[in-house]
């Protein structure tokens, strides 16, 4: 049996190729071009690894790598002898009544801050959306808190709802009695009310952004076919506004866990219980050098957090699924 | 596919050495010793010892010259005074000085030439009658040898001064004399007539002469510690021009040296003026000096230093001559250093750490103070918990100045139990011990922490107000307040907050129940609450005001906070009251008022010490019979050890006689205790009676360690202050508080 060398090959390829006609030579193109294409993404690849690199090491060791030193401090007795005792730290967080408590009051106060945060902001991005006098005056009034500091913010709420602050100041010339609002029940009500003052704006202002880009046919379309203002609120700018309201929830969501910064400042490391967030426990055990509760507890508000979020990304692939490319 | 893998092993590398950074210390701990010694390039100061042993009490200032020549007074019972020269090769000579009767060598100081100045007073009679006065006041100057080169009488400048006695001495450059005394500074011409006279408002810590060109004096004044220079010209006091900030310590001139020489906590610096920042030249500790107990310190002209040290608070005060030689440290032998970790460093342990140095062959302790310099507090309490909680925390661990309970550290696991250490050791018995105070840093059955002296801190009141029993409760105390006139104090200078304070460290575990509940809405909390509003807001100390004695021998002041360390502490209060008293503790529900607290070393041992045998050689050195014996003064704490107590006790009871001048043998009084503001109230101590020591011991059986922690304190003080300003009630108040302390307590479990 006589064996050809490699080399003879192509030659006998291009022969049969060209046998082959036309339908052959547009083959030879197409996979000729998907080669050129393959080499050009293998090399683009290549290229955006390297400028992916320095963001990719960072996300690693400042995210990543706290994460599983998290994970570590979780399981171990405490941060100096290590010994392991697996789950026991979540145990014991789990049944401690504090952190029972934080965790009660923060979904509490999610639950009621977050739809409330989403609902008024749409309402008013649809109310700034209408033909208004004084539209843009609103637009800033609105966005006004999100220029505040901090600081100034909590010297505010400090001055209007203090025991002697403004508005028992207020209520007293109606005659009502002095309420302590920041050390009573009523502690909440004044923090959600914070919440909401000083996140509309920002979530109104994306609300409009996504209304003005809804398609202006489809609206008049439903017009002509006398639909309904509710109904076109509802199937069709709903629909379009859903990329955009899992955002804002996502972010109210977030900035809901964030209040616990505007409540410290107010309130101070322990607080009247009813707002007394998972951020108070985490922070206090942090000062305690309580690492290993920390960590258990971080960790348990992370899975809560991956959870909820899962959760409104289904629903956003629910609803919107029909209005994305 | 190649990148996949050059990604993953950098991705590993990254891990590799972020994992590395979070590793032991190992390595390091050299280096670590070396800093921590204060000594660049690996350089020890040596020490020599000395003892200036004489027959007698060395008293007044000792001088060394720049070539180690030292001299110094000898005061022998009866009053007798010698001058004692000891040259540079050792040998001791009494030097002649021929003087009048009744002469005392007030203090001793250095010409710009090498020459002593002795500041000599004559007293009217001998210096043991109560009556005798200065009679004349004169500067003699004496060469090295001994050889009388000047007299000069000053009396006329100075004995017209009220309560003369001199404190310093210094002659400048130009012959002219400065004498410090109390809070003035005399300044008298080359013949002895007085130039002119300047107050430094408080008391002079320090006079001493930069090159004989200036004479600075230091003292704590308004402004914090203050250094100032006498300007000749302005016949005043002006500030030091330095761009250092000097703070509370003991200033010497630095000779050809350096400009000034000063002790600053445990280390000795050099300052030269004009320059930015002073000279570190070695930590006292590490050449097991207590620089508390310096009296004088050179650098001498062969680059050694010379200390003069006496162990004031030891019952004979030895008085020490310390060389210590620079030399590198692979000369020295080594030992292995532990470190001992503070937050400020409290005066007992640097006694305790250098007499274990200087006994130990095997082991030398070093001490960190994570609050020198100028640190505030919160970065030192960062610093602290950086090191503890990332295990590279020191080996012994302050428990007197701990910024965290002993709480917080059991639950970060960062101390050691010590009852296996306890039980393992053959020559300590914990039987020995009082339990009260072994109790102290007990924690749920565990051994955490071993103090070496303690005290007793309670209420004292006359027998006839608070009765003979152990204890009393708010009622007893509401109806004592009744039973008296509105006039009528119930505690001296106390507030509305430092009242609650004062009952919450006593009854704050009355509160918490051991499941962690807490009921602070109960009435014995708003009693409490009312009790401390009883009090003003605020006080304002009257310099003019009688003292609490006066008013407590008038009737006007019922009652006196106070720690009591000592059987004598026990009859100066006796004497105070002028009526046998109680006491009593503080009012509480529970058992006892009275609290046992740590009144020396109290120290635990880090579980991540790699040299826990020498910790325990520390604790177990504190806690031997000899040391316990050894408590310094009659007045330093209670010791732990029961045959050191039993012992302390006999001496307290035995009492001590002197022959007066017809050798009729008298009681000699154990102790002389001055109270009051401007020292009005004198009370000489006796022998104990054994019903005095009885009642000591009734106190120890009884005392407790109950204390509250800070943050407890801050909310309760934090909600009470709106009851105190009439703007909320007890009882809303409590209900605050009960909400936020039952959030505080349940996180903590």
């Amino acid at each position: 049996m006589k064996i050809r060398k490699l080399s003879e090959r192509p030659e006998k390829i291009k022969k049969v190729k060209r046998v082959g006609g036309n339908g052959c030579r547009a083959l030879r193109d197409i996979h000729r071009l998907k080669k050129k294409a393959s080499l050009r993404d293998a090399r683009g690849r290549r290229i955006s690894s390297v400028f992916l690199t320095p963001s990719i090491l960072g996300v690693l060791v400042f995210f990543v790598l706290p994460f599983f030193v998290v994970i570590f401090y979780s399981v171990v007795d405490n941060p100096i002898s290590h010994q392991f005792v697996f789950l026991d730290n979540f145990k014991m967080v789990f049944q401690n009544a504090a952190f029972r408590q934080a965790a009660s009051n923060t979904m509490k106060f999610s639950f009621i801050a977050v739809p409330l945060a989403v609902v008024l902001s749409l309402g008013l991005a649809m109310l700034l959306d209408s033909k208004i006098p004084f539209k843009s005056q609103f637009r800033t009034f609105f966005l006004t808190p999100m220029m505040v500091p901090i600081a100034s913010i909590v010297l505010i709420w400090q001055v209007l709802f203090h025991y002697n602050g403004m508005v028992n100041d207020i209520t007293a010339i109606f005659g009502a009695g002095k309420i302590d609002w920041l050390k009573s029940d009523h502690a909440q009500v004044v923090i959600i009310v914070l919440f909401l003052w000083k996140n509309l704006g920002y979530n109104m202002i994306l609300f409009m952004a996504a209304l003005s880009s809804i398609p202006k046919d489809i609206l008049e379309v439903a017009v002509l076919e006398s639909a309904k203002p509710w109904q076109i609120f509802l199937y069709i700018k709903i629909r379009y506004l859903s990329s955009t309201l899992l955002f804002v929830t996502i972010m109210s969501l977030i900035n809901s866990f964030k209040v616990f910064r505007e409540i410290y400042l107010l309130t101070d490391d322990y607080p009247y219980p009813t707002v007394y967030m998972m951020q108070h426990f985490m922070n206090n055990t942090f000062g305690n050098l309580d690492y290993q509760r920390l960590s258990a507890a971080a960790i348990m508000m992370s899975i809560v957090m991956v959870v909820i979020i899962g959760i409104l990304f289904l629903a956003e692939n629910h609803f919107g699924r029909d209005v994305e490319g | 596919m190649k990148i996949g893998k050059w990604f993953m092993a950098g991705m590993a590398s990254v891990f590799v050495f972020a994992l590395a950074g979070c590793g032991e210390k190992g390595q390091e701990a050299p280096e670590a010793a070396k800093s921590e010694s204060g000594n660049e390039g690996g350089f020890v100061y040596v020490a020599e010892y000395e003892e200036l042993k004489e027959d007698g009490y060395v008293t007044g200032n000792v001088t060394i010259s720049n070539d180690g020549h030292v001299i110094f007074s000898v005061s022998k019972e009866g009053g007798e005074m010698k001058l004692i020269s000891r040259n540079t090769d050792g040998e001791k000579a009494e030097i002649p000085l021929d003087l009048e009767e009744n002469t005392y060598i007030a203090a001793i100081g250095k010409d710009m030439e090498g020459n002593f100045l002795l500041g000599l007073v004559t007293y009217s009679g001998s210096l043991n009658e109560p009556d005798s006065v200065p009679a004349n006041v004169m500067v003699r100057k004496i060469a090295a040898d001994g050889t009388v080169l000047e007299d000069t009488d000053m009396g006329k400048a100075l004995l017209n001064v009220p309560e003369f006695y001199i404190q310093d001495l210094i002659e400048d450059k130009e012959g002219y004399y400065y004498i410090c005394a109390g809070q003035k500074v005399f300044v008298l011409k080359p013949g002895g007539e007085l130039y002119f006279e300047v107050d430094a408002g408080s008391y002079i810590s320090n006079m001493f002469s930069i090159k004989g060109e200036k004479t600075v004096v230091a003292n704590y004044g308004d402004m914090g510690w203050e250094m100032r220079e006498v300007d000749l010209a302005g016949k005043a006091l002006k500030s030091l021009d330095a761009p250092v900030t000097f703070d509370y310590g003991t200033y010497q001139s630095g000779g050809e040296y350096a400009d000034i020489l000063y002790t600053l906590g445990t280390k000795l610096y050099s300052y030269n003026l004009g320059e930015s920042e002073p000279k570190e030249i070695l930590n006292w500790v590490d050449s097991d000096i207590d620089s508390g107990n310096l009296r004088s310190f050179t650098v001498l002209e062969d680059g050694r230093v010379a200390a003069i040290s006496s162990d004031w608070s030891s019952a004979e005060s030895n008085t020490e001559l310390a060389v210590l030689t620079k030399k590198d440290r692979s000369e020295v032998s080594e030992k292995i250093v532990l470190t001992y970790g503070t937050a400020y460093i409290p005066y007992f342990v640097k006694t305790d750490v250098v007499a274990f140095n200087k006994q130990s062959d095997k082991y030398r302790i070093e001490i960190k103070e994570y609050g020198e310099g100028d640190k505030d507090y919160e970065t030192m309490v960062k610093l602290w918990t950086a090191d503890i909680s990332s295990g590279n925390g020191p080996d012994i661990i302050d428990m007197y100045y701990c910024p965290v309970g002993l709480q917080e550290l059991v639950s970060m696991g960062v101390v050691e139990d010590l009852n296996p250490y306890l039980e393992a050791d053959a020559e300590i018995n914990r039987e020995d011990y009082v339990d009260n105070a072994m109790k102290a840093y007990e924690l749920d059955g565990k051994l955490y922490a071993i103090m070496r002296c303690f005290g007793l801190s309670t209420v004292i009141g006359k027998t006839s107000d608070v009765g003979e029993g152990t204890s009393w409760t708010l009622d007893d105390v509401f109806a004592l307040m009744e039973s008296k006139g509105k006039d009528v104090e119930l505690f001296e200078y106390t507030t509305k907050y430092n009242a609650l304070q004062m009952m919450l460290q006593t009854n704050g575990d009355l509160f918490v129940d051991e499941n962690g509940v807490c009921d602070f809405q109960n009435e014995e909390f708003i009693k409490i609450l009312e009790f401390a509003n009883r009090f003003p807001k605020e006080v304002q100390y009257d310099p003019n005001a009688p003292s609490d004695t006066e008013k407590i021998r008038d009737g006007k002041l019922l009652l006196l906070k106070e720690s009591v360390t000592s059987v004598q502490q026990y009859q100066l209060y006796e004497a105070k009251f002028g009526e046998p008293i109680n006491m009593i503790g503080y009012p509480t529900s529970g058992e006892s008022g009275i609290m046992l607290t740590p009144n020396g070393t109290a120290a635990a041992m880090n579980i991540n010490s790699k040299n826990k045998e020498g910790v325990w050689e520390f604790f177990k050195f504190l806690m031997t019979e000899e040391r316990q014996e050894n408590l310094q003064s009659a007045n330093a704490g209670f010791p732990i050890l029961r045959s050191a107590l039993e012992k302390q006790f006999e001496e307290d009871m035995e009492p001590e006689y002197y022959e007066d001048t017809d050798g009729t043998q008298k009681e000699m009084p154990k102790g002389v205790w001055t109270t009051g503001s401007t020292g009005e109230v004198t009370v000489e101590v006796f022998a104990a009676t054994q019903e005095q020591v009885d009642k000591i011991k009734q106190m120890i059986e009884k005392a407790g360690n109950t204390e509250m922690d800070s943050k407890m304190l801050d909310i309760i003080m934090e909600e009470a202050q709106s009851y105190f300003d009439g703007q909320k009630s007890a009882e809303d108040v409590a209900g605050l508080i009960q909400n936020r302390m039952q959030i505080y307590i349940s996180e903590k479990r």
